[in-house]
């Protein structure tokens, strides 16, 4: 059971960035006004980021890595290890975090890994970086996590342009001493991997058109099923009282679903806070998004025990419990196309 | 827990606003997203996850209460 705490390791910065274009949900095509009125009442989505062509999730994780390390005042040779987590990387190889070591300047001493993981990846790609922190003693490191996924809709399918949208993020990471531990429930399910998915994208040889096609419906039932017991058995593994969460951010996925989790763990709504109105769902970057955007102002005053639910794509679904206290963050960053 | 069909279809009608209803009665007339709510209102209420392809199978409100009944709380996912 990957049910685990992570002891020396602290997040000590967040920093986003999204596409400065802006897409209005209103001026789509191909949707009735009342249909559409429902859509944004039942995903509570009325904008979105789109990159345009040729901007990657590398160049919107990069304009939040050099914020966050200038923020941080870090200097590039002292980053030793780098995590990039993606599912729309620049090429099918070599990774983007080697890219990214490159391209901020950071020493051949510094490590790199690339994960493909998508909307629980933010959760994924903490526990991996801070666990190899934990064990390693690497002292500063950064987590990138960012998708451009609208690259990868097919602009008629109504069941998910309306839905996604574009962002990076780039997360600090400390060896601290005397830092509280972070705690981690990491599930996933194969079985249901056709819920999303793109046919005839990679080496498989299959029909389909290339197109990140959902399943919003089994993907709907998935996240009532399993993303609230996943996160009460984390708590109970760290034996942490629900009430004593300051905050849930949750993956945004649509506002129906993320209400329904909400409700199911019966937190108040107080505590849980929403980008999808302006930013839709962002794939693995909503919940730094979220972080930063909602809660930014609030964080490094004091101690925060915040959760973090990620879930989607793999099947895939985790849940990390952070207490932040120290914390260096900044208002989204916008990036537009040279 | 709820028992009667009454009560179910007074809470399918409290989720899914009747300006967006073509006919409460024509599951099949549902869009995608109203199944969405309905869907998660009956999880709520009974705790029961109904699938797509069980949604797909019932026809009538009448019909989808029957299906709720005979599964267990457990779900289907």
């Amino acid at each position: 059971m990957a049910l685990f705490s992570v002891h020396n390791s602290r997040i000590a910065g967040v920093v986003a960035a999204v596409p400065r274009d802006q897409v209005h949900n209103t001026s789509l095509d191909g949707f009735g006004t009342d249909e559409m009125a429902l859509l944004i009442q039942t995903t509570g989505i009325e904008s979105r980021r789109i990159a345009p062509r040729g901007m990657c999730a590398s160049d919107l994780c990069y304009e939040a890595a050099l914020s966050l390390l200038k923020g941080l005042n870090w200097q590039p040779e002292e980053v030793e290890a780098l995590v990039f987590v993606t599912q729309t990387p620049d090429y099918q190889l070599p990774g983007n975090s080697m890219l990214l070591q490159e391209r901020l300047g950071f020493s051949t001493e510094c490590m790199t890994l690339d994960l493909h993981q998508g909307c629980s990846g933010y959760v994924y790609g903490l526990a991996t970086l801070s666990g190899m922190m934990s064990a390693s003693g690497i002292q500063k490191a950064l987590l990138l996590v960012g998708d451009t996924i609208t690259h990868l809709l097919d602009p008629k399918d109504k069941g998910t342009v309306p839905i996604f949208s574009d962002a990076g993020s780039a997360t600090a990471l400390v060896w601290d001493a005397h830092a509280q531990p972070m705690h981690f429930h990491l599930q996933s399910s194969g079985a249901n991997s056709a819920a999303i998915r793109m046919e005839g994208s990679g080496s498989r040889i299959a029909e389909g058109d290339g197109y990140m096609r959902m399943r919003g419906h089994d993907i709907f039932t998935f996240g009532l099923k399993e993303v609230a017991p996943n996160i009460e058995r984390l708590l109970e593994h760290c034996s942490f009282e629900k009430e004593k969460v300051d905050y849930f951010v949750f993956h945004q996925a649509n506002r129906l679903l993320n209400e329904s989790i909400r409700k199911k763990l019966n937190i108040p709504s107080d505590k849980v806070p929403y980008t999808l109105q302006e930013f839709g769902n962002t794939s693995c970057a909503t919940i730094p998004l979220t972080l930063v955007h909602c809660l930014g102002d609030k964080l490094g005053k004091k101690r925060q025990n915040i959760v973090l639910s990620g879930f989607g794509v793999g099947l895939s679904w985790g849940a990390a419990l952070v207490p932040i206290g120290e914390f260096w963050s900044q208002e989204i960053v916008e990036v537009h196309a040279d | 827990m709820y028992t009667g069909y009454s009560e179910f279809k007074g809470i399918i009608e409290s989720v899914l606003d009747a300006k967006f209803v073509v006919d409460l009665e024509k599951l099949r007339t549902w869009t995608s997203m109203q199944a969405l709510i309905a869907v998660s209102a009956i999880d709520e209420h009974y705790n029961v996850l109904v699938s797509y392809d069980e949604l797909a199978s019932v026809s009538t409100l009448q019909e989808l209460y029957l299906l709720i009944n005979s599964k267990n709380s457990d779900g289907t996912f």
